[in-house]
């Protein structure tokens, strides 16, 4: 059992104290977390739950969560919520979803944006919004800077949806630790607490959201094997369903506002969870709907979320009897018609002694903590790509490059040559989803290959690396074979923010706030060089001598003395350059110990024993 | 980075072979991802990082490859350096009377979506892959590439027809 004995000169990480936390970030609600070893839940005014509404007064004074809530009656203020059915959707895409305000919706660079008094609000600003609250949350209990969050984000989320939540934690100044699928998050808590081994479903029915995840957890090790979903299904849907049949039934609800009637149905479709019927009192006259009533109303969509988790238990290639359990996640799995279904179709036993509400958050808490180091050093996630992703070729077809369920992070490098003689750009256009035509599947971007060498057509071989990363993110690099050079690329995103745009935002949000903004700039660099320092300095107690000459040695420290000392001049340029600097230095070194670890790991040292 | 150039029964230290027992590939990819996953290295230097990203991705393009009987034969015919020519095209009078009769089969299962019948045809299918694979392995035995790659096409055809098939089956 030498096998982390080999490896740990590698993973070995002083354990500096962090302020790291787990956010999901719900359609409906959202929560914050750490774990130690226990859980800990950051309240607002009180509340766990923190409603994602953002409320905006005729002066533009924001309020987010329970003071949102608060001013929801105020016919001044403007509230917005459920903002996570639109994040990272074009402006055409939107038609076709229902959303809890009747606010203007106007296009901007292709994606929508909400007009509030005056003033245009992207679904990045919305969101960025609820999580600097999460953030002032968390940094007024500790009275401590946030150093990182894991956030949630549902598994079927394409690559767009996945940078704008991140892109909106960038503009809150969260810094994301690891963008987490919400039915692994669960999967993680559930395992960690029953020591459970063996393959799960994780079916998660959210307000806005529907996920399912087939896994298997072994000894610590929770693997994704296949998940689908939709992201368009979810407990508002209900809502609007019910609230509409409300409509049909009582002729005098017809009057009544939109978000009322869908709050009044909220209410209903709840009490049904423990009642056979139920009767609600609004102005005076009495609602009525049976649990029957109900279940016909929704067995449409509860069929369809069935047949969603029997495609992923297909594409997981395992057998329903391998299956052992159901773990149900998301507010609107306590709705019966659910439990008795999945319980009749696959014959599993159903698992929710985790409050399905809070469990996601349990989990990126407990995965934030792994992640800084904290915690379990023996727990790993490998999850899967959710959608694949592929080229346009001729005719508009899409030739898939990575295909989904593929575990992440993973590599694939395609080929392209020129067409014609002299031929110096070439545009390549990226596509996720499952469908074999262009127009159905969902546009990334467009790369343009640029200053590729002028050669006859066919000559130059353009290999072009799509790199998934463990956040589920696609990056592009691009190198001509026959020149070695290295081709630029210019990403253009079909719709949604490119990198100078956001830089941009930021500094425009921050503007009004610089010597808060400085501050946090400071410690960013502070802490960054002190894992520098760290990483190196146990390093070369492990291995200096071995790997590296005396020259090399002295070179190192060095840098390392001169990276130290300026950590006391409070100049956050000063200590960047200074770690880009020791970095630079100390790159062959860092190759060395990765060459020899594996290489340790080849010869079967610690590997074969084991198996 | 030596290991990115390294073949993946090198990574996995396996040797190569047409069999391959999943759970033992298994357990190899996790014991790697165990150490070089990117996860283990949040506290580590920018280039490391980088490197453990590299790494762990190496890990799961192998793994895609070996667990895949049709992608690993093409694998070992690719570290042997065998040129594969796809232009060739295959005389085989059987082959092509068997293309026929699945295709056939599969239209009316398409339509009839008869689960025993998709069974049985599935459990065909997967005698006649056995049957190849085995080919394989003694072709790869004496070094004959050219039939492996003849009984490659071969295995390919019957894998996606099952895939097909399984894609009918309801649970």
């Amino acid at each position: 059992m030498s096998l982390l004995k080999i490896s740990d000169p590698l993973n070995d990480h002083q354990k500096i104290p962090k302020l790291v936390v787990g956010i999901d970030l719900g359609t409906t609600n959202s929560l914050v977390a750490t774990y130690d070893t226990n859980y800990k839940i950051y309240t607002d005014s009180g509340h766990d739950l923190i409603p994602s509404i953002v409320a905006f007064s005729p002066e533009h004074d924001i309020s987010v969560g329970i003071g949102a809530i608060k001013l929801v009656d105020d016919s001044e203020v403007k509230t917005v919520s459920s903002i996570k059915r639109i994040m990272g959707l074009s402006y055409d895409q939107i038609d076709e979803v229902s959303l809890p305000f009747d606010y203007p919706i106007i296009k901007l660079n292709n994606m929508p944006s909400i007009s509030i008094h005056k003033k245009n609000y992207s679904p990045i600003d919305i969101s960025s919004l609820i999580l600097k609250h999460l953030r002032n949350i968390v940094e007024k209990t500790e009275n401590s800077t946030l150093d990182g969050a894991v956030i949630t984000v549902p598994a079927y989320f394409d690559d767009i949806q996945r940078q704008a939540t991140k892109n909106a934690a960038k503009l809150a100044g969260v810094n994301t630790l690891r963008l987490l699928n919400e039915p692994t998050a669960a999967a993680l808590a559930y395992g960690l607490d029953s020591q459970d081994q063996g393959s799960f479903i994780i079916y998660d029915l959210g307000g806005g959201t529907f996920d399912v995840s087939v896994l298997t957890l072994d000894n610590g090790v929770f693997k994704v094997l296949s998940t689908n979903g939709d992201t368009m299904l979810g407990g508002d849907d209900i809502d609007i369903i019910l609230s509409n049949w409300l409509k049909n039934k009582y002729e005098f609800l017809s009057d009544v506002p939109l978000l009322t009637l869908r709050g009044i149905a909220k209410i209903m479709k709840e009490s049904l969870s423990t009642n056979d019927s139920i009767e609600h009192t609004f102005n005076n006259h009495i609602l009525k709907i049976t649990r029957k009533e109900l279940d016909e109303l929704i067995m449409p969509l509860i069929t369809k979320t069935i047949k969603i988790v029997k495609d992923a238990v297909k594409a997981s290639e395992k057998n329903i009897n391998d299956i052992n359990k159901i773990v149900l996640v998301g507010g609107s799995t306590r709705l019966l018609l659910v439990r008795e279904l999945l319980h009749n179709e696959l014959n599993c036993e159903v698992l929710s002694n985790i409050d399905p509400d809070k469990v996601v958050a349990y989990g990126a808490a407990i995965q934030a903590s792994i992640i800084a180091g904290q915690n379990q050093d023996d727990v790993l996630l490998l999850d899967v790509l959710p959608l694949s992703l592929g080229i346009e070729t001729y005719g508009g077809l899409v030739e898939k490059i990575i295909t989904r369920n593929t575990p992440i992070p993973i590599t694939s490098t395609k080929t392209f040559t020129t067409f014609k003689d002299g031929q110096t750009k070439l545009l390549v256009h990226i596509l996720q989803g499952e469908r074999e035509l262009v127009n159905d599947c969902k546009s990334l971007g467009q790369f343009i290959l640029s200053s590729i060498p002028p050669m006859v057509s066919g000559a130059a071989r353009i290999d072009v690396e799509f790199q998934i990363d463990v956040d589920g993110l696609l990056s592009v690099t691009a190198i001509e074979k026959n020149s070695g050079v290295m081709s630029s690329i210019d990403v253009k995103p079909s719709y949604g923010l490119s990198e100078v745009e956001i830089t941009k935002m930021i500094e425009e949000s921050n503007s009004h706030a610089n010597s808060d903004m400085a501050a946090r700039k400071l410690n960013e660099s502070k802490v960054e060089a002190k894992r520098v320092i760290y990483a190196l300095e146990q390093a070369l107690i492990k291995d200096g001598n071995e790997l590296l000459s005396d020259n090399e040695v002295s070179t190192i420290k060095q840098s390392l003395s001169e990276l130290k000392s300026s950590l006391d001049k409070n100049d956050p340029d000063l200590i960047n350059h200074n770690i880009k600097q020791t970095e630079q230095i100390s790159e062959f070194y860092v190759d060395r110990r990765m060459n020899r670890s594996i290489n340790s790991f080849i010869a079967g040292k610690g590997v074969d024993d084991i198996l | 980075m030596d290991i990115l150039n390294k073949n993946y029964f090198e990574l996995f230290n396996i040797n190569v072979s047409i069999d391959l027992n999943k759970s033992i590939l298994d357990e190899k990819v996790k014991k790697l991802q165990l150490t070089f996953h990117p996860d283990k290295f949040t506290n580590s230097t920018a280039r490391e990082r980088k490197i453990a990203l590299m790494i762990s991705s190496h890990i799961n393009d192998g793994y895609k490859i070996l667990s895949d009987i049709v992608l690993r034969v093409e694998y070992i015919l690719k570290i042997n350096n065998y040129e594969i020519d796809d232009s060739k095209t295959i005389n085989d009078e059987n082959f092509l009377q068997l293309q026929i009769k699945y295709s056939e089969i599969i239209d009316s299962l398409n339509i009839t979506k008869n689960q025993d019948l998709i069974k049985s045809n599935i459990q065909d299918l997967k005698i006649e892959t056995r049957d190849i694979v085995s080919e394989i392995k003694e072709c790869y035995e004496k070094s004959n590439f050219h039939g492996m790659w003849l009984a490659l096409s071969r295995l390919r055809f019957f894998k996606k027809n099952i895939k097909q098939l399984g894609s009918l089956l309801t649970i």
